[in-house]
């Protein structure tokens, strides 16, 4: 027995050290920091910073628009809505870490949908500057999108110029830019933890960063198409194709196309200014070629499916009249879910979930 | 009898290590529980849940209110704490027994090869007198008892033995073997491990690892009944678990594993091990024996049992790791890399549209995860969804459901046919042959 052992043990150095001598083959290994600091530096900083700049102005504008209430200065106000609104879809993908805030996140915050618009309307009547309850369905984008666009500009002048009405759409504008700045301010700082834990565990950055951009998707599917299209069932709810982001403004269809490319490019590691550094892809590099041809093809498949979309359309019509090119981006959406959620996490062991079972 | 000159499984030898046994195991299971609690996850698994998976042939079972779901948790963790003293044994391994295992079958998706060992010994403590000495129970009775019949420890090393070895079976196959899978995908996700993770990279220490990991399974009982190799081999043992619970995510079970594993220490060493804990004064009985032959007749189907249930899988026709046909309650530990991704779809009868869910609004992450490649978990899903969705005017009668699996890391694949109604589909004994089979 004990000669079986010394054996072993022999055998087991012998296979250590030819490992030295020969030249070993390398496994393709899982390079996590890269992807860190490029998502960081390129994807994350750069779109909250750009979040927050397009916030201060939408703040501009619509000081501009009171001090001079007319057209021009509304137009202004509504087309800032929409920069702020395009790059608030690009940090969607980053809800985790700094963008936490207590149980919600900035998302919760900033971009509840659909909106309660019958509180919107009596809070703004009163001019009801009461922020701290967690009717975030009154405040944000959502509201933005019901005080500037639920009528023709001539009565929304009209209607601004309630001193109340006025009040709240300030407050709902600062409140959104303060919350925005915190969380911006919060992930500068957080660079060298981000960066620092280049683990795969379950709380490890990359973990987060992939279930964070998951979950993007997954808003995007279930809540941008699936339930609005009355494509997916919910025990309680009840159907409603204007539960649509920006139902108001009718840039739904805008901002569901720049959603689906924050995710991508996430997924790419893709900034804004399309230079495409370390992301997913490349820690499938060499790893599962497969997986990461398929996940692109499938991107490819969406944006084919997106471009189906008869766009000059509003979306509710769309909805109510003929759904048939919705329901083909979602069904295409719908699949991607394998490829970026239990595909690449089987491929780079990483944790589809938060909490932390024992395993076996 | 020529049987008991070989083994006479009445031969009384010293107590000690089963009361270690006894008074590690308690220990043990007592910090389990309390880490159970304080984790939160009580709440998490048994009581913010709206859907629980029952087990197959367990539907009956009432799922138990809010505060039954807490006072479970309490008896265990006091059964726990009162077999580590050795107090009232003879009442709270009863109760133990109750718990925990009321606990397990509450919700299948938490199944754990190492939850089964715990209840595999939850069964054999009703058996055993662990008590009789180095307890408070002795104390109390003024009594105790030194020699014990040697069964009583040798089916708890039976057990550990079955452990160890039948992993080491589950590891004989293919893409363990041949291909180190699933090892060559989960340890270049370890590289950031002190020491060893530079070797991670290599795909040479993935093989060296299923391999040495194959022969200390199915090896190492046999070299800690020897004597001569019992210290290097628990020393190995050590080293393994102290690995295995650094690097993968198994909570306490390595601590239990190996200190469950100084049962196969001599006599002695146990008797100095608990020395501290033995009372002179209190007066030396015999053990007494009852032949009573239901005890071992029941013993005896037990052995049977654990020998024979692991290899249930081998008349299922399609690939085990696949369908799952057989893969519970066989000390299959580690040995498949395996995710899913799985769509739900409703019909409306009275509409005729059909209408995605949302898995997450029924599941937590942990169900999900599980649901999404366990085939008979998909199937229950399905017919509570069934019943869920089902109005007194408006009885859903078609569920279907597409599952894409990928097994070791390769592309996904569909499970089954995504076009079949899962409610007309029966969970039975009999193969699955809705799914399909991929033998590859």
């Amino acid at each position: 027995m004990r000669n079986l052992i010394i054996v072993s043990i022999l055998l087991i150095l012998s296979c250590c050290s030819s490992k030295k001598s020969n030249n070993p083959e390398e496994l393709p290994t899982v390079k996590i920091e890269p992807v860190l600091i490029n998502i960081f530096d390129n994807l994350i900083v750069p779109n909250f910073e750009d979040l927050s700049s397009t916030t201060t102005d939408l703040e501009t504008a619509f000081d501009n628009f009171t001090n001079n209430p007319n057209q021009v200065n509304l137009d202004s106000v509504q087309n800032k809505y929409l920069k702020a609104y395009i790059s608030y879809q690009y940090v969607s993908p980053f809800m985790f870490g700094p963008s936490l805030n207590g149980i919600s996140d900035l998302s919760f915050l900033v971009n509840t949908f659909p909106s309660d618009t019958t509180q919107i309307k009596i809070r703004a009547t009163d001019g009801n500057l009461n922020f701290a309850d967690f009717k975030h369905d009154t405040r944000g984008f959502g509201a933005l999108d019901y005080l500037l666009f639920h009528k023709n500009d001539t009565e929304i002048i009209s209607e601004l110029s309630n001193t109340n009405r006025k009040d709240y759409l300030k407050k709902v504008i600062t409140e959104m830019k303060s919350s925005i700045n915190t969380t911006k301010t919060n992930w500068i700082n957080y660079r060298t933890i981000f960066v620092s834990d280049a683990k795969i565990s379950a709380q490890s950055s990359i973990n987060q960063l992939f279930n964070a951009n998951v979950k993007s998707h997954e808003l995007v599917k279930n809540y941008k198409l699936g339930i609005p299209l009355g494509l997916i069932s919910r025990v309680s709810s009840v159907i409603n194709p204007n539960q649509i982001e920006a139902r108001y403004s009718g840039y739904s269809l805008k901002l569901l196309q720049e959603s689906l490319k924050a995710v991508e490019n996430t997924w790419l590691g893709k900034s804004k200014n399309n230079i495409n550094g370390n992301g997913f892809d490349d820690l499938l590099n060499q790893k599962n070629e497969t997986l990461k041809n398929n996940t692109l093809q499938q991107f490819s498949n969406i944006q084919n499916a997106y471009n189906q979309i008869p766009l000059n359309e509003n979306m509710v019509n769309l909805i109510n009249n003929d759904k048939s090119s919705l329901a083909g981006l979602f069904n295409q959406v719908t699949s991607n879910t394998r490829f970026i959620k239990s595909e690449l996490a089987s491929a780079l062991s990483l944790s589809v979930t938060y909490s932390s079972n024992d395993g076996d | 009898m020529n049987f008991n000159k070989i083994y006479n499984p009445n031969q009384l030898v010293s107590i000690a290590p089963l009361a270690s046994f006894r008074i590690i195991f308690g220990l043990a299971m007592a910090i389990s529980t309390l880490r159970f609690i304080v984790l939160d996850w009580i709440e998490k698994q048994y009581i913010e849940t709206q859907i629980h998976f029952q087990y197959f042939g367990f539907g009956w079972l009432p799922y138990p209110s809010q505060n039954l779901i807490y006072i479970l948790f309490i008896v265990l963790l006091i059964s726990s704490l009162a077999i580590f003293i050795g107090y009232k044994y003879n009442y709270f391994k009863f109760l133990f027994f109750i718990s925990f295992n009321y606990i397990e079958l509450l919700d299948v998706s938490y199944y754990l090869n190492h939850y089964y060992f715990v209840s595999l010994i939850s069964i054999l403590l009703l058996f055993i007198p662990a008590s009789k000495n180095y307890s408070i129970d002795s104390y109390l009775s003024k009594s105790r008892i030194n020699d014990v019949p040697r069964w009583t420890i040798d089916i708890l090393k039976f057990q550990l033995g079955i452990v160890y070895f039948y992993a080491g079976l589950a590891k004989i196959n293919h893409d363990w073997i041949f291909e180190a899978l699933p090892l060559k995908i989960w340890l270049p996700a370890q590289t950031d491990m002190p020491l060893l993770g530079y070797f991670f990279e290599f795909k040479q220490t993935a093989y060296l690892f299923s391999w040495v990991g194959l022969f200390f399974d199915l090896s190492i009982v046999f070299f800690m009944l020897s004597k001569k190799t019992r210290f290097l081999a628990y020393l190995t043992i050590i080293i393994f678990h102290s690995l295995t619970g650094y690097m993968f995510q198994i909570g306490v079970f390595p601590l239990i594993m190996s200190s469950s594993m100084l049962l196969f220490f001599s006599s002695d060493f146990h008797i100095k091990l608990l020395k501290k804990f033995e009372n002179k004064n209190i007066p030396v009985f015999n053990y007494s024996f009852n032949n009573n032959y239901i005890k071992y007749s029941l013993l005896t189907l037990y052995i049977i049992f654990n020998l024979t249930f692991p290899f249930r899988n081998i008349p299922y026709p399609c690939n085990l790791f696949w369908t799952e046909e057989g893969y519970r309650f066989s000390w299959r530990v580690m040995v498949v890399e395996k995710t899913g991704y799985a769509i739900f779809l409703i019909t409306n009868p009275k509409t005729g549209e059909e209408t995605a869910i949302i898995n997450s609004d029924f599941l937590n992450e942990h169900q999900e995860k599980q649901m999404s490649f366990q085939p008979d978990l998909i199937l229950q899903f399905a017919h509570k969804l069934q019943k869920i969705f089902s109005k007194e005017n408006n009885i859903i009668t078609k569920v279907r459901a597409e599952v894409y699996v990928s097994l070791q890391g390769k592309p996904s694949q569909l499970l089954f046919n995504p076009q079949i109604n899962l409610c007309e589909i029966e969970d039975t004994w009999k193969p699955k042959k809705w799914l399909n089979c991929n033998n590859d």
